[in-house]
């Protein structure tokens, strides 16, 4: 009898990932049709059928963004879970090691010296985003004190201003009318730019990441645990953690390389995908990627609607993930028992 | 050749941080269905030497056997079948429920973009009621008590289905009843085949289910062979460095000490 209500809470996970993909599709109907045209507000389907300009719009410019923007969720959120479990700490993301400000300057590098073409900004972000997770990790290794997550936390705060610096430094020296903009962009983070041209780049770098790292999910709950432990259960625990790394890295390098810097969604969206779907990374992980797809889906939609210029997204999320983390910091006690 | 099931000669090991040696030139064999236990005092180098036949620590000189072939041959996946480490303890992040906790047990069982069946679950779920916790199979494991924790790690390694268990010190944190089930755990486990090496501070209870003992001071083994012939007050006293005597007391050993208040 406590095996099958056992089996059954194991299985019922299950059904909460369905809701959670239906209510997704429904905020990604909906996101398509929000706009300011042609008056500010959703616009009705039957227009689609008989104007023009409503599908170009739709299939031109909205349709794009709103993938992006998923895409951008689920890759950030994916890879806070994959550094989370990793490091075995909720409050890791790719952030807080160096990657997402090694990836900005890396764009940033791109602009200033090289071209500001799409596909180089990626190539560029990508290797610093690499470098920044690499250079903190060995940092973290040659720290004398502290258990081995605060010494990578430590590292990667100091790589991390060290890369803030320097992308100080490229902007002071960056041509004001052509490549400062670009790198202020960059750094406030947002999707107005964005064409079928910009999602398709990252596509095939950001897909097959999160499509591998979906894959071994249930993988992730074995590197957690003591790394004697995990080798016990027959895991090269170095081996597989690079694997994961280097995917998480490479599928957050390639989204911000068109968003700029979206901070707080890798950190956020785990957590509550934690406190939703409990911590088994069978679930966890694909809750966490659905959840931070919605996140970012609306604050995109906010971002673009609610004001008659654009609200920078970076700063939305910020601002609404900072206000939700303070919450569950706060709630800490309350436990979501099923 | 030897045809001992775990062959260990002329082990050493030095943790490259720390310049001393923590083994020196170890010779050890274990016979298969054997249960034996390591002990001595702390810093003997008791764990490491679980951890050096687990092969999670390299040996730079010697050569570790298991049926025969030196322990570097098998793959990752072979090894995780063949044995199991229960750790001394261990530091759980994340609110796992008991069962998805002893699931990862079943890990080596599994291909990489594979996930637990229902048959995975049944075995996970046997595994908590041979440890007593099956009724608390949907708890988080974070909310258990240190013994109860010691016994999930127990759960999960029974997942594992090795043919041999490796547990380091597994009864340290645990109470009087939780230490006498522990012990009918590995009782049963060695019914059923299974060959177990544990460390522990405890002469009489691990006397009490092994078949032989290693008696360690300083990185060297200076007893070992079948309990009887190692277990006795000289030995232990040698080792520890005070004096004891063993008292047989219906078929239990009892260590009797002095007390440092009473001479």
């Amino acid at each position: 009898m406590i095996r099958n209500r056992s089996e059954k809470a194991l299985l019922s996970q299950g059904g909460w990932i369905t809701l959670t993909l239906f209510i997704l599709l429904i905020v990604f109907a909906v996101a398509l049709l929000l706009g300011r045209y042609p008056k500010a507000g959703l616009m009705s389907p039957a227009l689609l059928q008989e104007d023009p300009l409503a599908q170009k719009l739709l299939l031109n410019l909205r349709l794009p963004r709103v993938l992006t923007a998923l895409l951008l969720g689920m890759a950030l959120s994916g890879a806070g879970m994959v550094f989370q479990m990793i490091f075995a700490n909720p409050l890791v993301e790719p952030g807080f090691l160096g990657v997402s400000q090694g990836a900005a300057f890396g764009a940033s590098v791109s602009i200033v010296f090289v071209t500001t073409s799409i596909w180089a900004i990626q190539g560029f972000a990508a290797s610093f985003a690499i470098l920044g997770l690499g250079f903190s990790y060995f940092i973290a290794r040659k720290v004398r004190f502290g258990g081995w997550v605060i010494r990578l936390i430590l590292a990667g705060i100091s790589v991390s201003a060290l890369f803030t610096a320097g992308i100080g430094i490229l902007k002071y020296i960056a041509d004001p009318v052509s490549q400062l903009p670009e790198i202020t962009f960059w750094m406030l983070g947002g999707l107005w730019n964005i064409t079928w041209r910009e999602y398709l780049t990252i596509l095939p770098i950001v897909a097959p990441s999160l499509i591998i790292i979906y894959l071994m999910r249930w993988r992730l709950n074995l590197l957690c645990l003591n790394d004697e432990t995990s080798f016990s259960l027959g895991i090269a625990p170095g081996r597989e953690r690079i694997v994961f790394l280097l995917l998480a890295t490479l599928a957050t390098a390639s989204v911000i390389s068109v968003s700029g810097i979206v901070g707080w969604v890798g950190l956020i969206v785990p957590h509550i995908a934690r406190r939703l779907y409990r911590s088994d990374t069978r679930y966890a992980l694909t809750g966490s990627m659905l959840l931070g797809g919605m996140f970012t889906l609306i604050c995109d939609s906010i971002a673009r609607t609610v004001l008659m210029g654009e609200i920078p997204l970076g700063i939305l999320t910020s601002a609404i993930g900072a206000t939700i983390f303070m919450a569950l910091l706060m709630t800490r006690t309350v436990k979501v028992e099923k | 050749m030897s045809t001992s099931l775990i062959h260990l000669s002329e082990i050493s090991f030095t943790y490259r941080e720390e310049k001393n040696t923590v083994l020196y030139d170890l010779t050890l064999d274990i016979e298969r269905n054997s249960v034996t236990s390591i002990l001595g005092p702390n810093g003997a180098g008791k764990t490491t030497l679980l951890h050096l036949i687990l092969g999670w620590k390299k040996s730079p000189s010697g050569r570790i056997l298991l049926h025969g072939e030196p322990i570097s041959g098998y793959s990752r996946k072979a090894m995780g079948r063949i044995m199991g480490l229960v750790p001394q303890s261990e530091y759980i992040s994340f609110e796992y429920s008991l069962l998805e906790y002893v699931l990862l047990g079943r890990a080596p069982h599994l291909g990489s973009l594979e996930m637990p069946s229902k048959k995975d679950c049944i075995i996970a779920m046997e595994s908590l009621e041979t440890v007593g916790l099956a009724e608390l199979a949907e708890r988080p494991v974070t909310h258990l008590s240190g013994g109860e924790r010691q016994l999930v790690m127990v759960a999960r390694t029974l997942a594992q289905e090795p043919e041999i268990i490796l547990l380091d010190e597994p009864t340290s944190h645990l109470d009087l009843a939780n230490k006498i089930r522990l012990l009918g755990v590995l009782m049963e486990l060695r019914d059923r085949g299974v060959t177990i090496i544990f460390t522990s501070h405890e002469p009489d209870m691990a006397a009490s289910v092994s078949t032989h003992m290693a008696l360690m001071r300083d990185g060297r083994i200076q007893y070992s062979g079948q309990v009887d012939e190692v277990l006795s007050g000289d030995h232990l006293s040698d080792v520890y460095g005070i004096p004891v005597k063993i008292e047989d007391c219906g078929d239990q050993k009892v260590i009797i000490w002095h007390h440092p208040g009473n001479q």
